[in-house]
């Protein structure tokens, strides 16, 4: 099953990514046994200040948490998980961060390759996979090119996991609004 | 009259011509990113087609620009006058009308007062548009929802 939540910022999407990992996890070992639950962080490490700031997720999250990082290649997400894993990748919008400005991918197909390569891969291992995004562009246009670009490239990748999720969650003020699929 | 209104390149234009093929409806465009005047649009409005309005902030900040900050109030006016012609004109011509506006009112304040005097400009417009249009969609990464 994949997942796409997305929401301004301070919505509260993240929270509700991880509590519903953490359900479909705990629904999993039930059904299925032993399974992960996987973070995938797309931050890196560049400074002191980020190195702080990974660290004090990493352990605000509770310890049935495995946190990997993966700031470009996304297909490695699905490779560090089993069957019937949960996967979270918060979030995309630090993902196209790296691939454009530190892998100088400028390449839309090339984006949206890489994510449907996580999502095939994720689909033949019976993995539940959620991606949390930001919503950006309901801003006033930018002038600016560069911005503009990036909110286009951002725009397809969403647009494209959209078309691939079994559901797709809009977060306003913690709460959540079904886009596609039921409610759960 | 129908309502389109989302962030950019959220898909809107796609969400439109599903809406109108269902209806199997020919389209005729009006776009600012065309350089297209908008008070040519009933010029452009082909018998029996309907008529698809897009990249209503250039127009917008088309007359900003020959005016004053001070003029809002006149330029919504107009603006909504236009809307009430656009419907008159939809039920004689037959065709519909189909209005895609750009949702830009959810970042912080500009801090350009062209900027602040652009986003309110077309905030009430959307709201005036909002009002008249029998159907209007929001449109989330290549999503639509029905709000009216």
């Amino acid at each position: 099953m994949i997942w796409f939540i997305s929401g301004g910022a301070r919505s509260g999407k993240s929270t509700y990514a991880e509590n519903k990992a953490a359900e479909l996890y705990e629904e999993a070992e039930r059904k299925n046994g032993a399974v992960n639950l996987i973070y995938a962080a797309t931050a890196r490490a560049s400074d002191e200040e980020m190195a702080e700031r990974i660290r004090r997720h990493r352990a605000g999250r509770p310890e049935i948490w495995q946190t990997i990082e993966v700031p470009w290649d996304l297909r490695q997400v699905s490779e560090a998980g089993g069957k019937g894993d949960v996967l979270l990748v918060d979030c995309l919008t630090v993902w196209l961060n790296n691939m454009l400005f530190y892998r100088k991918e400028t390449r839309t197909s090339k984006l949206t390759d890489i994510i449907g390569g996580l999502i095939q891969a994720a689909k033949e291992k019976e993995q539940q996979l959620l991606f949390v995004s930001n919503d950006v562009n309901e801003d006033l246009p930018s002038s600016d090119r560069m911005i503009a670009d990036y909110t286009y490239k951002l725009e397809a990748v969403h647009r494209f996991i959209v078309s691939q999720a079994d559901r797709a969650v809009q977060v306003n003020a913690g709460l959540p609004l079904d886009w596609k699929g039921e409610a759960g | 009259m129908q309502l389109v209104t989302g962030g950019a390149f959220s898909g809107k234009r796609r969400i439109v011509k599903e809406l109108f093929n269902e209806g199997s409806q020919e389209l005729s465009w009006l776009s600012s990113y065309n350089d297209d005047r908008l008070d040519n649009w009933l010029h452009v409005w082909q018998p029996g087609a309907g008529l698809v309005f897009e990249g209503w902030e250039n127009w917008l900040l088309e007359d900003l620009r020959c005016g004053e900050a001070s003029q809002l109030d006149k330029l919504r006016r107009k603006y909504s006058k236009l809307l009430t012609d656009l419907v008159r004109e939809e039920e004689r011509h037959g065709g519909k009308a189909c209005l895609i506006m750009l949702e830009m009112g959810k970042g912080i304040v500009p801090a350009e007062a062209e900027d602040r005097a652009l986003r309110d400009l077309h905030g009430w417009l959307q709201q005036d548009a909002a009002k008249l249009s029998r159907e209007v969609y929001y449109v989330w990464h290549g999503l639509s929802r029905r709000l009216k």
